[in-house]
């Protein structure tokens, strides 16, 4: 089996993953991560200062922004930022800070398919830099099934998308618990649910049940990767400390 | 029974949000009367798990069995009995506006100073900056300020910061200049002499004999972030030569 | 959110170095930050750093119908539009002052110094021209959007390719990149801009202000010139007055800094290339 990104060789393949934190002086929190080619950059600033018609007493209003990498804002970017925004929302333990405001503010920086995953990623990264409370992480993969073959390809490319039946994006939460002989590599994992799913084109029960699977073990993959990133991070700040 | 090793442990034991802490763990003891004290970055769930909500470093002090998440970030937010240096944005009859950098300004009592009685008090104008300590804070609320020990009635320092230089650090940054054993502020003084306050704002003040020491001092403070004890050295030998 | 006026101390303290002949970040009056380009796999797209400002610029080009009056023209757009991600007190949807100076000064310096030969751009007269199109997003603010901006603007031009053409009588048929290598655009010369601000009654100037001297200074000046020694635009909205010599001095030190700049641009184009 070959693929259209001839820089792979399997199916089931991610392009390789990259992240750095911390990046803007500005932002209070800000991360980007790629998929090969496709870059998002996100920033967070808060829990800041709110305009008073968004204030909310119980708790923090999210503002989620999202700017497309050639052009005016449109529908796609509203639909993006509506998705970011309800996947966030029940995450963000918002309740702890009210009447405030959270904007996170996403741009893409390469686009070569796979934008909404990549931006569920770098949004994650930079509310984690920005030390937002989260009732957990998320992890988010792209697949589709591709028109010809009928195979499922994970993380597709534009050019992989053009010959797409199908393209499914999933989010999955990470809940894990550590186990009383505690060490990094055996955290059980408890439930996960699914927080965001989005599919267009048109598929069976089958394809959609199957693509929720291979993009579940795919997104332990990127779970694992988040965890390295702020582990590297952390370490990085402990040196001075802990040497 | 076996119990989460921390301090021990060589390794840094560092959780994410979701990750969820066993009972078993926690409780040193089994016997029912044992308290826990759950600090920041740690919440009790709604299925009454304690889980983290922020990436960090997992820390446990046996006396009271205080179990918290030592995590960085850049916003501040307000917590009762922190040292902060603020900016006076505006006054009132009552109380001056301060800036503290957190999601809304605090309020520091015209009275709130050593010895002040309504017909002598201190008097401040907009732009000055303040050395003060929180005496209240709550998410509800805007945080109150003085600018005195509350036990002594005495200034301890407190006030206002006249000259000198103000930098915004990382508020991780800002706790590990706190330490005294920290080795960028010990370095630093072994060339040259100079005044400071650390706010746990990130707001760090520094005064000097001249306007290149301060600003040597600044730069040091900053790229001292992210580097280990040799590094940091160095860093502080190569800016002191170039002087 | 409005941004929070810097302190008493730092205003004081910023002034009474420069006096002394320091800038609180350490650089001598007349220096640029480190700039840094960063190419993507891409053509056309590059990420500026100029100390801690950060800009992306992105070129893009369509074919579309030319203005009647002017049928041999292509078109040549910025989106200069203020990213929130730059600092939250851009918002989204209202133009602030700063915004208008922005696009105006990017629009003066890049597309009435006819820095792009817009006639190039032309496929069939009257019928068929190319649009391009240089979005400019603006990641980090630390002082000196312009220059910054500028700077990605035209690298991200001299580095773009578009689309080969062939026209055989009416029939256009545009190539794919894998078809035929894509053909660069045809740039008359280099606009780069160096801003200055102004402090102490103007008796102090420097080049390329942080984001706090930018709160600070009493006045500010861009001069737009290219490597042939050509001003292409000079700009100088409100602030303190200025004596003419300075006008001359600034207009002086900013041949050098735009011949430097120059040069890291294509030598930093010349090593992408090379690696391709």
């Amino acid at each position: 089996m070959s693929r259209l990104d001839r820089t792979r060789t399997s199916a089931h393949q991610l392009r390789p993953f990259f992240s750095s934190q911390n990046l803007l002086n500005r932002a209070d929190g800000s991360a980007q991560f790629d998929f090969g080619e496709s870059s998002v950059m996100c920033s967070v600033v808060g829990p800041a200062e709110v305009k008073l018609r968004d204030e909310k007493l119980d708790r923090a209003t999210i503002e989620v922004v999202v700017r497309p990498l050639v052009g005016l804002p449109g529908i796609k970017d509203k639909a993006r930022e509506q998705a970011l925004r309800e996947t966030l929302e029940p995450l963000v333990l918002s309740g702890l800070h009210p009447r405030t405001g959270i904007q996170i503010v996403v741009q893409t920086m390469k686009d070569d398919g796979s934008i909404l995953a990549t931006a569920f990623n770098a949004t994650i990264l930079a509310l984690l830099d920005a030390g937002i409370p989260l009732k957990s992480i998320l992890g988010a993969v792209t697949c589709i099934v591709d028109a010809e073959t009928n195979q499922i390809l994970l993380d597709p490319t534009t050019q992989e998308l053009a010959n797409a039946k199908s393209t499914h994006t999933f989010v999955f939460d990470n809940k894990s618990s550590i186990t009383s002989d505690s060490t990094q590599e055996d955290k059980e994992a408890v439930e996960v649910s699914t927080l965001y799913s989005d599919s267009t084109g048109l598929f069976s029960e089958e394809e959609y049940f199957e693509c929720a699977q291979i993009c579940y073990k795919a997104v332990q993959a990127v779970h694992g990767f988040i965890r390295t990133a702020v582990q590297k991070k952390l370490e990085k700040e402990q040196q001075q400390i802990h040497s | 029974m076996a119990s989460i090793t921390t301090e021990e442990e060589s390794k840094l034991l560092i959780v994410l949000p979701g990750d969820q802490l066993p009972e078993s763990g926690l409780m040193e003891d089994s016997s029912a009367a044992h308290r826990l004290t759950l600090g920041p970055g740690l919440a009790p769930m709604d299925d009454d798990s304690i889980t983290a909500v922020k990436a960090g470093i997992l820390k446990h002090n046996a006396v009271g069995n205080r179990w918290w998440v030592e995590s960085n970030q850049r916003r501040y937010v307000a917590a009762q009995g922190e040292s902060i240096i603020g900016v006076v944005t505006g006054k009132s009859v009552e109380h001056y506006k301060v800036d503290i950098g957190a999601s809304q300004p605090a309020l520091l009592g015209v009275l709130a100073f050593e010895g002040a009685t309504k017909r002598n008090k201190p008097n401040h104008n907009i732009g000055d900056l303040l050395y003060c300590r929180v005496s209240m804070a709550n998410k509800d609320m805007e945080a109150e300020l003085e600018c005195m020990n509350p036990t002594t009635g005495k200034a301890d320092g407190f006030g206002e910061l006249k000259g000198g230089f103000v930098i915004k650090i990382s508020l991780g940054l800002a706790r590990r200049l706190l330490d005294p054993k920290n080795l960028v502020l010990r370095l630093l003084g072994q060339h040259i002499p100079f005044e400071m306050a650390v706010g746990t704002n990130g707001k760090v003040w520094v005064n000097s004999a001249n306007a290149q020491h301060t600003i040597l001092i600044c730069n040091a403070i900053r790229n001292s972030e992210y580097l280990n004890s040799a590094e940091c050295s160095a860093m502080v030998k190569s800016l002191v030569e170039k002087m | 959110m409005r941004d929070a006026d810097p302190s008493t101390n730092e205003r004081e303290f910023l002034l009474a170095a420069l006096k002394d002949g320091a800038r609180i970040d350490g650089r001598k009056f007349y220096d640029f930050r480190t700039l840094r380009l960063t190419f993507g796999a891409e053509y056309g797209a590059v990420e500026v750093q100029l100390g801690n400002t950060r800009v992306l610029a992105k070129v893009s080009c369509e074919v579309i119908r030319p203005y009647t009056d002017k049928p041999t023209e292509g078109f040549l757009m910025f989106n200069t539009e203020l990213s929130p991600m730059a600092s939250a007190a851009f918002e989204v949807g209202r133009q602030t002052d700063e915004e208008v100076l922005v696009s105006r000064l990017i629009e003066k310096a890049m597309r009435r110094s006819r820095a792009l030969d817009t006639e190039g751009l032309c496929i069939v007269a009257g019928e068929k021209v190319w649009s391009i199109r240089v979005d400019i997003h603006f990641l980090d603010h630390d002082g000196n959007l312009v220059d910054a901006a500028c700077i990605a603007a035209i690298t991200a031009l001299l580095h773009f390719r578009r689309p080969d053409v062939t026209v055989v009588g009416e029939d256009v048929t545009i190539h794919t990149l894998e078809q035929r290598n894509p053909v660069p655009l045809s740039i008359h010369h280099i606009p780069i801009c160096t801003t200055f601000a102004f402090f102490n009654n103007g008796e102090r100037m420097i080049v390329d202000p942080s984001f706090l001297e930018e709160q600070v200074k009493e006045g500010d000046m861009t001069v737009t010139l290219n490597v042939h020694k050509e001003v292409c635009a000079l700009s100088k909205a409100g602030g303190i007055p200025m004596e003419i010599d300075q006008i001359l001095q600034c207009t002086k030190i900013a041949v050098v800094k735009v011949a430097e700049i120059t040069a890291q641009i294509q030598a930093a184009l010349e090593a992408d290339a090379k690696k391709r």
